[in-house]
Order: C-alpha cells, then sequence, then structure tokens
C-alpha cells in the first residue's frame, strides 16, 4: 500500500515538473558564491540557459534592472557557447544587496524564437514585417535567495588607509601635499572624498581619483585624493578617518591615519605674491603703453611687405620655368622649348636656331622671362 | 618649292582653322609617303583637315567609317557577278584613291584592320586572283577616338608601328573657337583650289630627299633611338623601368625621311637637333610600348620621350 502511494506521488510530482518546464528546448540554471552576505557585499551571480541544441533560431534577451531599493546589480559578462552540439548562453553579474533580511531576487528573460514567417521574408528580402520576426515567450529564472546581515556603515569591504605628506617644513606661501590612498575591495563606488578644515590654512583638493575594477569580490583597487595646503604660519593636520564594514573581521573598522605637524618658515610676504594695483589716476581710454603697441604694429607692417617684397625678388622658379633655368646649352634649351609644344616659343627657336654658334644663352634665357 | 607649300596651307586655311601641327604632320606625310594616325575627341576638324588637303593638291579623297561589322571586301572591293555578261567583274573598294581617311580605325575588327594595314605597307591590293597597283600617291590618314574604351579592337603595336606619325590633336585656342564658330554661322565656305599637281608633288618629294643631314646629326638621332631601348645607358635609370620595348628600327628609318621634310617646311635644306626635336613626339609616342608599372603610375611615352631628348647630348 505504502509503495503504491509512493508511485502516485511520484507520478504526480512527474506530471506538474512535466506542466511546468516541459515543452520547452531549454532550461535556466542559478550559480552564486554566496548564501549570506552582509549588506553592500558583493555577490557574484550566474544564471546559465541550457538549450537541448544548437538553437540557432533562439534570441535571449536578459537585461535585469540595474538598480532599485533592493539591490544594485552590476555586468560581469556574458558567455555563448556550444559544447557537444548544444548551446547555452551564461551572465555574470555582481549583485549587492541593499535591505537586511532573508531576500529573494526575482529575474525573468523574454527568449525569442524566430519565426518561419521571418525567415521567408529575409529569403525574399521583405524587411518591413518585424512584428512576426519573434515568438516571443517570458521565462523566469530560478529564484535568488540571500540571507542578507544588518550592519551600518556606509561601505563594505577590506580596505587599508595610506596618508602621506610631503614634507613637514615648508616657506609661508610655498604649498605642502597631502596624499590620501585607500586600497582594497568592495563597494569602493560608496567611496565619498574626504573634507579637510583647518583654521588659517587655505586648502586645495581635487575630487578622489578612482583606478578600480569590478570584480567578482566588488570593486577591487584604489582611490586617491590629492590636497595642497597654504599658509602663513606653523599648523597641524589632524588624523583622517575612514570606517567600513569590514566582511572578513565582520565588524567594523575605523582606519585613522598619523597627524601631521607641519613647521612653516617666513618666506614671501603676502604682497610680494600679489599683483599691483591698478592705477586709478589714468584715463580709462588712453595709456601710453597703446603707443607702444601702435608703433610695434606699424614696424611689423612695414617689416612684413619689406620680406615679402625680398622674397619676390629671390623666388626660387618653378615648373618650366625651372626646367629652363637648368638647361646649360642653347642647344638643350631650344630642344626643351620644341618639346612645350607651345606657339609663343615658335619665333624664339627660328632666331636662335639660324644664329647657330653665335646664339648666347644668357640672351635666351632673358627673352624667355620677357615673354 | 617652299612656295607651293605655303600656298597649299592658305588653301587649308581657308576651312581649318588653327591646327598647325596636324597641317605640319599630314605635308610630312604626304612628302614621306607614310602614313598617319591621328588621336582626338569627334568634331576637331580631323576630316575636314584632309579633305582640305586632298583637294588643295588635287588629289583623290575617300572616307571610310570602320565599324565592327565592316568586311576586308567593303574598303578593298570584291569580285561580283554580273548576270547580264555572265561574268565576274571587279568592284574597286574605296582605298582605291589618294587620300583615304580610316575613320575609327580601332573600331572594325582585326581582320579589316590587318587588310587595311597590308594595304598601306604594299600599296597594291589582289581581289580574286588579280592584283592593282593602288594610284601613287597613296596616304591613309586613321583617326582613333580615346574616349570610347567599350566596343573597340585596340590595334597591335606590330600595327601601330607601320603608322610613320602618331599625331595627337587638342582643341583650338579662344580665339581660334571664336573664329570658326563665326565662320561656321556665318554660313560663308570657301572653294578651295588645287595649288599643286602630281609632278609638282613628285618635285617636292624629290627636293626633301635632297635635304642635308650633317653625319653628327645622324648619329644624333641613332642615340635617340637607341636611348628608348636602353635608357640606363644614357643616364636615365629613372625611366627604365617604364619601357618594355623601346622604338624599333622603322623609327630610324622613319626619322631620318621626316626631318628632312621638317627641315623643309621650316624653309631650310639642312638638317638640325631642333627638327629632330620638332619630329620626335610623333614619331615615336606610338612606337614605345609601357610597361605595367608606366601605366600604374600614369606615365606617358611624351614624358619618356621628352625626358631622353634632353639626356642624349645634342650635337
Amino acid at each position: 500500500m505504502r509503495q503504491s502511494l509512493g508511485r502516485v506521488w511520484g507520478a504526480i510530482f512527474l506530471l506538474i515538473a512535466t506542466c511546468l518546464y516541459g515543452g520547452e528546448p531549454y532550461s535556466w540554471s542559478l550559480k552564486t558564491n554566496k548564501s549570506s552576505v552582509y549588506v553592500n557585499e558583493a555577490v557574484e551571480v550566474e544564471y546559465t540557459c541550457n538549450f537541448e541544441d544548437r538553437a540557432y533560431l533562439y534570441v535571449i534577451e536578459f537585461n535585469p534592472e540595474g538598480e532599485n531599493e533592493a539591490y544594485r546589480m552590476l555586468p560581469l559578462g556574458e558567455v555563448e557557447s556550444i559544447k557537444d552540439a548544444k548551446r547555452s548562453n551564461t551572465y555574470r553579474y555582481v549583485l549587492f544587496p541593499k535591505q537586511a533580511g532573508h531576500k529573494a531576487f526575482h529575474f525573468r528573460a523574454l527568449m525569442r524564437k524566430t519565426t518561419k514567417a521571418s525567415i521567408e521574408n529575409s529569403v525574399i528580402g521583405r524587411d518591413n514585417v518585424e512584428g512576426y520576426a519573434f515568438t516571443d515567450k517570458e521565462a523566469v529564472l530560478p529564484v535568488l535567495n540571500l540571507e542578507v546581515l544588518e550592519h551600518r556603515e556606509r561601505m563594505t569591504g577590506r580596505f587599508s588607509l595610506n596618508v602621506t605628506l610631503d614634507k613637514n617644513e615648508t616657506k609661508a606661501y610655498e604649498p605642502v601635499h597631502l596624499d590620501v590612498q585607500v586600497k582594497g575591495e568592495g563597494d569602493f563606488d560608496q567611496m565619498q572624498d574626504f573634507d579637510l578644515h583647518i583654521d588659517g590654512v587655505k586648502i586645495f583638493s581635487e575630487p578622489g581619483e578612482k583606478h578600480y575594477r569590478l570584480t567578482k569580490e566588488g570593486f577591487k583597487g584604489e582611490w586617491e585624493q590629492k590636497f595642497s595646503l597654504v599658509a602663513e604660519k606653523s599648523f597641524m593636520i589632524k588624523p583622517l578617518e575612514l570606517n567600513y564594514f569590514d566582511i572578513d573581521k565582520k565588524e567594523r573598522v575605523v582606519l585613522r591615519s598619523e597627524p601631521f605637524d607641519v613647521a612653516v618658515k617666513e618666506g614671501y610676504k603676502r604682497e610680494e605674491l600679489l599683483d599691483r594695483a591698478e592705477d586709478n589716476r589714468s584715463s580709462d581710454w588712453w595709456s601710453s603703453s597703446y603707443l607702444y603697441y601702435l608703433l610695434t604694429f606699424i614696424v611689423g607692417v612695414i617689416v612684413g611687405r619689406f620680406v615679402a617684397q625680398l622674397q619676390r625678388l629671390k623666388r626660387e622658379p618653378q615648373g618650366f620655368e625651372a626646367e629652363i633655368e637648368a638647361c646649360t646649352s642653347v642647344k638643350s634649351l631650344l630642344t626643351k622649348l620644341v618639346m612645350a609644344d607651345d606657339r609663343r616659343y615658335g619665333a624664339l627657336i627660328e632666331k636662335y636656331e639660324k644664329m647657330g654658334a653665335k646664339a648666347s644663352l644668357r640672351a635666351l634665357k632673358k627673352e624667355l622671362r620677357a615673354l | 618649292m617652299f612656295d607651293k607649300i605655303e600656298a597649299i596651307k592658305r588653301e587649308v586655311a581657308k576651312v581649318v582653322v588653327g591646327h598647325e601641327k596636324m597641317i605640319d604632320g599630314l605635308l610630312i606625310g604626304l612628302l614621306c609617303e607614310g602614313h598617319i594616325l591621328i588621336e582626338g575627341i569627334p568634331g576637331l576638324a580631323k576630316t575636314t583637315t584632309v579633305n582640305a588637303l586632298a583637294k588643295s593638291l588635287g588629289l583623290g579623297f575617300k572616307r571610310v567609317q570602320f565599324t565592327p561589322d565592316l568586311l576586308p571586301s567593303d574598303i578593298l572591293g570584291a569580285e561580283i557577278y554580273d548576270p547580264q555578261h555572265n561574268a565576274f567583274k571587279i568592284k574597286h573598294g574605296p582605298v582605291f584613291t589618294n587620300l583615304l581617311l580610316a575613320d575609327e580605325i580601332n573600331r572594325a575588327p582585326a581582320k579589316v584592320q590587318s587588310a587595311l594595314l597590308e594595304v598601306m605597307q604594299e600599296r597594291q591590293v589582289t581581289i580574286g586572283e588579280e592584283s592593282f597597283a593602288l594610284d601613287l600617291p597613296f596616304f591613309v590618314m586613321a583617326t582613333q577616338n580615346p574616349v570610347e574604351q567599350e566596343g573597340v579592337y585596340q590595334l597591335p603595336e606590330a600595327q601601330l608601328d607601320r603608322f610613320m606619325f602618331k599625331l595627337v590633336v587638342g582643341y583650338n585656342t579662344k580665339e581660334e573657337e571664336l573664329e570658326i564658330a563665326r565662320r561656321i554661322s556665318g554660313g560663308v565656305s570657301q572653294k578651295i583650289e588645287a595649288v599643286v599637281d602630281k609632278a609638282e608633288l613628285a618635285a617636292m618629294k624629290a627636293h626633301v630627299k635632297a635635304i642635308h643631314i650633317d653625319p653628327e646629326v645622324e648619329h644624333y638621332m641613332i642615340e635617340l633611338v637607341a636611348a628608348t631601348r636602353d635608357p640606363a645607358a644614357y643616364g636615365l635609370e629613372e625611366i627604365a623601368e617604364y619601357i618594355q620595348f623601346g622604338a624599333s628600327p622603322r623609327v630610324s628609318i622613319d626619322m631620318f625621311k621626316t626631318v628632312r621634310a621638317m627641315a623643309f617646311l621650316r624653309g631650310k635644306d639642312f638638317v638640325t637637333p631642333v627638327d629632330v626635336a620638332y619630329v620626335a613626339k610623333e614619331l615615336m609616342r606610338h612606337r614605345i610600348v609601357l610597361s605595367y608599372e608606366a601605366e600604374a603610375e600614369g606615365i606617358t611615352t611624351d614624358e619618356l620621350i621628352a625626358k631622353i631628348l634632353m639626356a642624349v647630348p645634342i650635337p
């Protein structure tokens, strides 16, 4: 009796499984590297769609929402492969849960199958029938269940803080440079710039530079912020602090830098560094320096014209003119003129040919220039 | 004697404006008994010039338009059956004339081109079993159109070599074109008179043959032809790769003839290197075979001839 009851349950289970998943030539699977994480801790999520064959007709559209109140999700990569004549598509993401508690994340993918009509339309060259291109079906993906543990820190991960000062002694109005570096891995993108305030010190700073990349453990790399501090008197830089939740120690960690004493010696006076104030007594529309500009302009024009004229005089002959100048005998020049096939030279050729040995190359060139 | 040449030019100038170089080339062909190939786009008065020249010389003139379906018998003539007399009789083709204009010669198939070129060489025609000597002077002026490349049968190098001159006809100057337009639109046509007869033409030919060429100039011409075959030997290594075949010995022969005619046209009784320069391009531009490299780089035979003329020492 008990044995037959088991068979009945088995049959019912098989029927339900067939109704739910049967009939489709693909199945989705889920793989994660963690099941329990802290808030904002990175989890690698890998969804794979396995087909029963090469599945040429299928197109998958899997575009999960990037960020909402429950999580942030960033893509790590997508791989399509065919092994043993079976296609599989793998989508890798890194998910950062935002809320604590037991969380179930539901994702869907659109499975698009190319229709026969679409293939026929492509073959005959019709391209205005997009509506018939696919048969769409929404696939419900395996649920991602995570146990998300609470903490109160803004950042989560493993970090180290390194603060350096280029010198401890300087002159008045000469800057010292403070370099703040944070290295490690975690939700680096949540890092905020340090805000430094010291009485009597002028502080210049740049936004933090991000040198990190996304890995399955979150963002890995370093973050750097630079400060320049200028003062008249000696001052102290108080320790800088970075609070975060360390996922190895599973506790709040406070990273603190050393304080720096900066001795400022007398150097420049403030007045020496400032531009001289405008002479308000001078006229608004005329200054003696204008005369200098005007004279410079006039001299420039004169010199320019002179140089241009000089260049015109010294201009190197080009093209046929240069070939004429290159001729070293009357005969070769006459041959060159014949080759030019230009009627203007006809009379000159005849004239100098008749002169024979008496013909002067210089005179011929001169006459040619005059043409 | 030179007055006759001037008279011929005056008569031709009644209907042809400009194109002095083409007219000189045609006269040289006539005086040296050589055939002329003319390249130029349609409408440049090629036919008009030959027609005018024939009239001014009192010679017979015929024109044949070469087409792809032309047969050798269409230009040479054929033996046809005369049913009235029950016998075959010979019908002469258009080659039986003094000046023949073969218009667009490269449009006809090779067998028609060969038939004409054979007549040009032999100056006699064989129809059936009978041979007929052509009435001298026999002079062919062939034209080919550079614009149209489709449906043409390019003349082979061996046949091009039979043309003594290749003249390239360009556009008239603007002033000349204005004159042409005024003349044609005015409807005034001038009659061309025959100013030279066959005896005078023969005398002119004899005079041309008597024009003196100095041995130095003779050697210079031979050096020029040799330079087309081996430019590197004349310090022209840079153009050696552009020439596949240089000018043939026929060029040397024609050069010796044409420089005399050129000197005659220029009113002299001796030849100078300037006369050689005047005929060099027309003589050699169709007889130098360019290499693939030259065609790829757009080098023309005219450019190569100019370089050779400047490189070979002038006596």
